[in-house]
């Protein structure tokens, strides 16, 4: 009982202290370097993450970001359980897409940006990219957690004539949860980062991308690195919901 | 139940090849016989999950096909849904059309199988003894036609394995029961017939023996002294096996 609660103690404390060592090291390295416009000071780039919250801008790059994250990963993750579920149910189009699916995965990401600004508009584009990378993560995912389901209790459903909307909710959807979990989780922060990315190189108006971008021209370092504060908490909020549904939903383990 | 002609190849092997069974509606049959020999192959067909070619029919005149059967099995392995309580996996064999009706037999299997302390915990915080009440109350919570047992209590201790028959025994009266056992007490304990079969290598399954035991011998104590003519009679026919 006591070792539970030092581990419960723990898994609150050490992180915290983790992130206060980064900025510790973060804080000398600035002092050692000197240069504010190269390596700005704490106080400097929270000063600069603070002054984003009051301009409007930063609401409507942030809105346009998400809603450009959202769709890709709408699109990736309905595609891709339709799709497993596909290949689950007729197992050799799974064999015919395998190339499809290697392809897509293995393809170098700037390629793919440059490919995409060729064919689409910025919007397109940057949901485009993060959609190529994200749907064959969360394809290979729900394919094995379709693949995980214990073959002995689709048996004995079957046996029981269980009808389909039981079998689907009791038994195949906690099943693959695992799995499911494993693969939002990481790929959700992944999504957003890929499409802040692409939207540096397509210089999508109203995006963090674009705010980034312009950052770097004019050597406003701190301003950089507050909207990368901006990312990181935005993928942190993510991951930390989809944690929050998994234990919800996965409470009997 | 009536099996006619079962004809059952696996891998290009023959396990059934013409096998008649009969087992009288509302009795219990134990089948017996050695490993692999073909008594869960012979459940599986019951229960459809096999194809198989031949006929199996079911009912007081044994005139409706297996298809239409309510059909409850208990498998090896109790296969518990892990997400599920032990509620739950009761509740999941059960139609949800009648909230009341269905909370209403899920308590009575729960009382009657002693599974009342368990009933909220997942099938990782039980015993070994309660997930298979658990199989038995999940297989007997519904209004079925035939009740399959493969098994049920493998690797469970005398004791526990005495204390689960004792329950099952009044709650399987005037049903038909499909046992597979290796324990020749176990059957002696529940059969009103035991088929012994016996597979040689690639050949089909056939019947050494089918003992049937007479309605009146009542007085069967589980590791007792009596019945000790048929049980001989049985130990010589799996010797044949």
């Amino acid at each position: 009982m006591r070792s539970e609660k030092i581990s419960k103690i723990l898994n609150i404390v050490l992180p915290i202290a983790t992130m206060v060592v980064v900025v510790i090291v973060y804080a000398i390295v600035s002092k050692v370097v000197g240069i504010d416009m190269l390596v700005p000071s704490v106080p400097s780039t929270l000063k600069q993450f603070f002054s984003l919250f009051a301009q409007k801008s930063f609401y409507v790059a942030v809105f346009w970001t998400l809603v450009r994250a959202f769709i890709s990963y709408f699109l990736a993750i309905v595609l891709a359980a339709l799709l497993a579920f596909a290949t689950y149910a007729f197992k050799p189009l799974r064999s015919a897409l395998a190339p499809l699916i290697v392809l897509v995965r293995i393809m170098p990401t700037m390629s793919l940006i440059l490919l995409a600004l060729i064919w689409f508009d910025s919007f397109e584009a940057t949901i485009l990219v993060a959609f190529s990378v994200v749907f064959p993560m969360l394809y290979t995912a729900f394919a094995d957690a379709f693949e995980s389901v214990d073959k002995d209790l689709i048996e004995m459903a079957r046996v029981y004539k269980v009808d389909t909307k039981t079998k689907v909710f009791s038994l195949y959807l906690p099943q693959m949860s695992s799995n499911i979990f494993t693969g939002i989780k990481s790929s959700i922060g992944l999504n957003l980062k890929l499409v802040i990315a692409a939207e540096v190189l397509a210089q999508t108006a109203k995006s963090i991308g674009i705010e980034m971008q312009f950052a770097k021209i004019n050597l406003d370092t701190a301003t950089l690195i507050a909207w990368t504060v901006v990312a990181i908490v935005l993928g942190a909020l993510f991951e930390g919901i989809v944690r929050l549904i998994e234990k919800k939903a996965v409470k009997w383990k | 139940m009536i099996i006619r002609n079962l004809t059952f190849s696996y891998k290009n092997k023959t396990v059934y090849k013409d096998f008649d069974l009969e087992i009288d509606e509302g009795k219990v049959c134990c089948v017996m016989g050695s490993s692999g020999g073909g008594k869960t192959t012979l459940l599986n067909c019951i229960s459809g999950q096999l194809a198989y070619s031949g006929d199996i029919f079911y009912g007081q005149y044994a005139d409706m096909n297996i298809d239409k059967a309510v059909v409850s099995y208990v498998f090896q392995q109790p296969r518990l849904i892990p997400s599920l309580t032990v509620e739950g996996n009761i509740k999941f064999v059960l139609e949800k059309k009648d909230k009341e009706s269905v909370a209403k037999k899920v308590d009575s299997i729960i009382e009657r199988m002693e599974l009342k302390d368990c009933r909220r915990s997942y099938p990782s915080a039980i015993s070994g003894g309660q997930a298979s009440r658990t199989a038995l109350a999940r297989a007997l919570v519904r209004d079925y036609d035939v009740l399959l047992l493969d098994e049920p209590f493998k690797g469970l201790d005398i004791k526990l394995k005495m204390q689960i028959l004792t329950t099952l025994k009044p709650l399987i009266k005037g049903k038909t029961v499909v046992f597979v056992t290796h324990d020749v007490e176990e059957a002696l304990a529940m059969a009103d017939k035991i088929v012994v079969l016996s597979r040689k290598g690639d050949e089909a399954v056939n019947i050494v023996d089918q003992i049937v035991i007479d309605e009146n011998v009542d007085d069967r104590d589980l590791y007792g002294a009596n019945l000790n003519d048929i049980r001989k009679r049985i130990m010589s026919a799996l010797t044949e096996c």
